[in-house]
Order: C-alpha cells, then structure tokens, then sequence
C-alpha cells in the first residue's frame, strides 16, 4: 500500500487542499479559480456576518424594529405611497415615564393629523371639519415570541438579511420577508443599522409589485421632544367632534379577554391567530361594534360585526383602498366586513366563511 | 433642476404624483440635491406659518411672509393650464384667498422661488385647484380663516386624481363606515406594523367626493 503523498513531497506546481476530508491536488492553472472560490467563501462569510451582527437573525431583527418604532424619540418626515397616491407626512414620537406620545401631520394636500397617546387616538381631518376621538389601546410588544427563531413565522415567511441602502443619511439593513403562499403581502424592510428604526418599507402585492411604501427623507433622533412639538396645529374649534368615548360610556371599550363573540371564521390562513377582541362605538355606527383581530405576526385582518338598520346601505362584495382590502357581506341583519392589509382573495375568503354559533 | 424634475416635486407635494413608476420617481427625487433645497424650503415656509418649527418667529414673521405673498404676482392665473373661464374673477379674490389658505400659500412660496410668469412651467400649478379656490370666497374670507381652512385643504386634494386613496366604493356612508373601521383596526396592529405607521392610511385619505 503506498502510503499519502506528502505535501512536501508534491511538485511545487501543486497545491494542496482538503476538500470535504480529503486531500486535493490542485495543479497552479486552478489557482484562478480558488481565488474566485475564497472569494464566494467571503462573500458568503459577509453575508453571514451581518446576519450575525449584534447576534440578530431576521426575526430578532423584526422584534427590534418593532420595539424601536415604540421606545424612541423621533423626529422624520418621510414619503408615503399607497396605490398612486402619494404624500409627505411628519411623524414626531416619543417616549418617556409617561409613555408614547405620537403626532402624524400630512405635509402636502388635506392637513389632516392623528395624535396618539396613551388614552385615545385623535383624529383632526380638517377636509370634513370633523374630529374623531377613539381610545387608544396599550402598545406592548405581543410578538416577541412569534419572531424568536425557533417560533413558527418562518413556516409562513422565507426571511434573508441584505446589506441596505443609505437612507435619510443613515445606513441601513433590509430584511427581506417573502411570504409561502399567496394569502399574504410580502415585505421589505430597511431597518436603520444602529438604533432598528424602520427607515423605508415596502409592501409587496402579489403579482410583485409595489402596494404600499413608505421612505424617510430625513430623520432626527433627539434626547427629548416638547410637549409643543405635539400639540395639533389646527384647535379643531367649530368642527362636529365625534367622541367614542363620550357617546356611550356605559359600553365597556377595553377588550375583552378571550373571545365572546357568537362569531368565528371557519377559515384563516395558517399562522392567524386572535388577537383581541373587543366591543366599541365606532364612528358611523350606531351601536357597539363587534371587532376579531387576527394577525400572524405581521399581516392582519380584523372582523367587524354590527346590526345594520334597514335605511343603512350595506357593503356587499370588494372594495379597497390602496394596500387595504375589505369584504363585506349580509348575515340577517348584521353587517360583517372583514379588513386587513392582506390580499383581496384573502379578506373576501375570510369572510364567506364567517358563521354564527 | 429641470422641468421634469419640477413637474415631479410639484406633483409630489400636491400628493398628485401617479405614475407606474412612482418608486424610481421618488428615488430619484431623494437623490436631487436641489429638490431637497426646494423640499426643506416648502416645509419651512409652512412650519413658519403654522408657528410650529420657529416658534420664536412670532406673528410678525408670519405676516411679512404673508404680506411678501400676498405681492406676489398670481403667476399661476397666467399659466396655460389655468381654466380660462375662471381667470376674470381669479384676480380680484385670490389676494383674499391666499391670506385664507396657508397650505395654498405655502405652495405659491415655492412657487414663488421658480419660474417667472410666462416661462413654460405649465404643469407647477394643476388647474383644478385654482378653479375651487375660486369658487368659494366666502368661506375663506372669514376671519377665523388664518388657520389652515378646512374648505381650501380640500381644495388641496388632487381632484384631477384618477386613483384617489379611498375606498373603491360608490356609497359615501360606506366608506364613512370602514374608515372608522379602518382606524380601530390601525389601533389593534402589532408592534412590527406601529413602524410603518398605519394611521399614514387616515392621514392620506382622500375624501373628494365622499363627504
């Protein structure tokens, strides 16, 4: 038995390699193509770095976002597209002992603002001369464990990690989130590389084409924010206020823990789970409406129950705005609309399998 | 900064941009050094007179702008675009509309900044805007009209929009309806959505023809 060559032993031609166990001549007219192979290793080396930077995959970096968007101080304007509308809003946030304070200003057409904080959302449309008050619900983050890598939303979603653009001067990562079937949008997400604050995102329809984005043109992160900066501009004196709050106090708005809706739907895509469910006076309508939320982490769809009078005009079928599609149908008297940034086949399947127990 | 790229800011801060291309549209409008000397200085002007970014600027900052405006020739009445039909009476109450509307001064002062009368700036001002302002100047004479008047923000809204933000509906009361289901179902979304800003949905809303 002739013992292994050494690798003294080999021409000075040679190299030696140990692919897969074994040892490997290599004649020097394959040098070429070693430096092409240690240059794919590095790549793939990069790119499993930034994976693995700040020890995060994809999903740790969804929770980062998320938690980013509630707990820090901002200042941005950015682009908002859905369809082929297209507008520029200021987003001034803030965090503090006291809470989340938000303030969403349109920068071009209508001047129209939503204030958020920890009691009630405010909406000031001036177009209606109307404001309408809702109570806000506790942010927490109620899908940390959805987004832990061992959890299930990789059976919905495939997730990659990409070097990101410079956006709003900042350098970002973009977590690709392509979705394994057709009953949901993809996503894009270029998450800023220091502090995980979503900077651009896109929405993904189904046929690939862009539904919904969102790009910041500038950004500022200040230690702290007035209380001036998140006052409304307009008093919206002499408008119809539309309080939820005021109009029937005897309904209880905080949701209710489990579901004790009469109604369920027998179909959802797979990963939906409930979310919330609660009854609350909702502009327009007359009495308390049933709302089911159901989301698997990212997309969602919320069910609306109400008894509608006979002078109402109901929705029967599609309808849509933008990214968001609706379905609603008839089940004896009562109006039920399923509404959610997912698919329109999505919402409308959701909503003809919705039965009464 | 040329006329394209003009056309496409003008577009954009009316919320009128509509095209197939929006993305690379947007893209290369972040890219344009002079679109965003022009873009900072359309929000300056409209945070200074809605006292919010220089709050120490005070009243007085406020009026000289509105006054330096109120100067300022109506290029947009000259322009090709413009409605014939409504130019005799444009002249005459546009000094009152503008001193009303300070989302549509805020516009003009950008405006102000650009072309001349007569160039060929046609599409800077979109013709339906400037026939609603004319026709209601009663509302926008009223005192109470220094603040952004709600009748002139909705003359804002892109009426010429063949895809408008709002619901693929014919009935107002049900898109009344879903808008208010629309904002509850903003409030219950999770974490990873509360960064993409739903309530941007409420904001860009577009109610033409559906009050």
């Amino acid at each position: 038995m002739t013992p292994p060559a050494s690798a003294e032993s080999l021409p000075r031609a040679h190299l030696t390699a140990l692919i897969g166990g074994r040892r490997v001549r290599v004649c020097a007219a394959s040098k070429a193509w070693l430096s092409v192979l240690s240059g794919l290793l590095c790549a793939m080396y990069g790119h499993a770095a930034l994976a693995g930077e700040y020890g995060e995959g994809p999903q740790q970096r969804l929770d980062r976002m998320a938690k980013a968007a509630q707990t820090l101080n901002y200042d941005g304007t950015f682009i908002y597209r859905n369809g082929a509308t297209i507008q520029s809003m200021r987003i001034i946030h803030r965090f503090n002992n006291d809470g989340e304070r938000e303030r969403l200003v349109a920068m071009s057409g209508a001047a129209r603002e939503v204030l958020r904080d920890r009691e009630r959302v405010t909406c000031i449309l001036p177009d209606s001369q109307s404001v309408v008050v809702a109570k806000s619900r506790p942010r927490t983050f109620p899908h940390s464990t959805l987004f832990e890598s061992d959890g299930e939303f990789g059976r919905y979603y495939a997730l990659s990690v990409h070097k990101g653009e410079r956006i709003a001067g900042r350098h970002t990562e973009l977590v690709a989130v392509e979705p394994k079937d057709s009953f949901r949008y993809g996503y894009r997400l270029w998450m800023d590389r220091d502090t995980g604050l979503l900077l651009k995102s896109e929405l993904i329809g189904e046929r690939g084409e862009i539904v919904e984005q969102l790009v910041y043109t500038n950004i500022e992160l200040p230690a702290e924010i007035s209380d001036e900066l998140l006052e409304p501009a307009i008093s919206g004196a002499g408008y119809t206020w539309y309080n939820d709050d005021e109009r029937d106090p005897t309904v209880a708005s905080e949701p209710v823990a489990g579901t004790q809706s009469t109604w369920h739907p027998q179909w959802l895509p797979d990963g939906f789970e409930m979310r919330d469910y609660a009854r609350n006076p909702i502009l327009a309508s007359r009495d308390p409406v049933e709302h089911l939320m159901f989301s698997d982490g990212l997309a969602s769809v919320s069910i609306f129950i109400e008894r509608l009078d006979t002078a109402s005009e109901p929705l029967r079928g599609p309808s849509s705005m933008g990214a968001v599609n609706a379905f609603g149908s008839m089940v004896e008297e009562f109006q039920v609309t399923v509404v959610g940034e997912v698919p329109a086949a999505t919402v409308e399947r959701v909503a003809r399998s919705i039965t009464r127990r | 900064m040329n006329d394209k790229l003009k056309e496409e800011m003008s577009a954009l801060v009316d919320g009128e941009l509509e095209t197939q291309s929006a993305s690379e549209t947007i893209d290369v409008l972040l890219a344009s050094d002079t679109l965003k000397v022009h873009w900072s200085r359309y929000h300056m002007v409209r945070d200074v007179l809605r006292h919010k970014a220089y709050p120490d600027a005070g009243t007085e900052v406020c009026e000289r702008v509105r006054s330096s405006l109120a100067d300022e020739p109506l290029h947009f009445a000259d322009r090709p675009r413009a409605s014939h039909r409504w130019r005799g009476v444009l002249k005459p109450i546009s000094g009152i509309a503008l001193a009303a509307s300070v989302a549509t001064v805020a516009v003009l002062a950008v405006r102000g900044t650009g072309p001349l009368p007569g160039e060929n700036d046609t599409a800077a001002v979109p013709a339906p805007r400037v026939a609603t302002v004319a026709r209601s100047p009663g509302t926008q004479a009223s005192p109470a009209a220094a603040t952004p008047g709600p009748r002139l923000a909705s003359a804002e809204a892109p009426a010429g929009s063949l895809r408008r933000l709002q619901w693929t509906t014919s009935e107002p009361a049900v898109a009344t309806r879903l808008n208010g289901y629309l904002v509850n179902h903003s409030e219950y979304l999770g974490g990873a959505m509360k960064g993409m800003h739903p309530y941007a949905r409420i904001v860009g809303y577009d109610s033409t023809g559906q009050r």
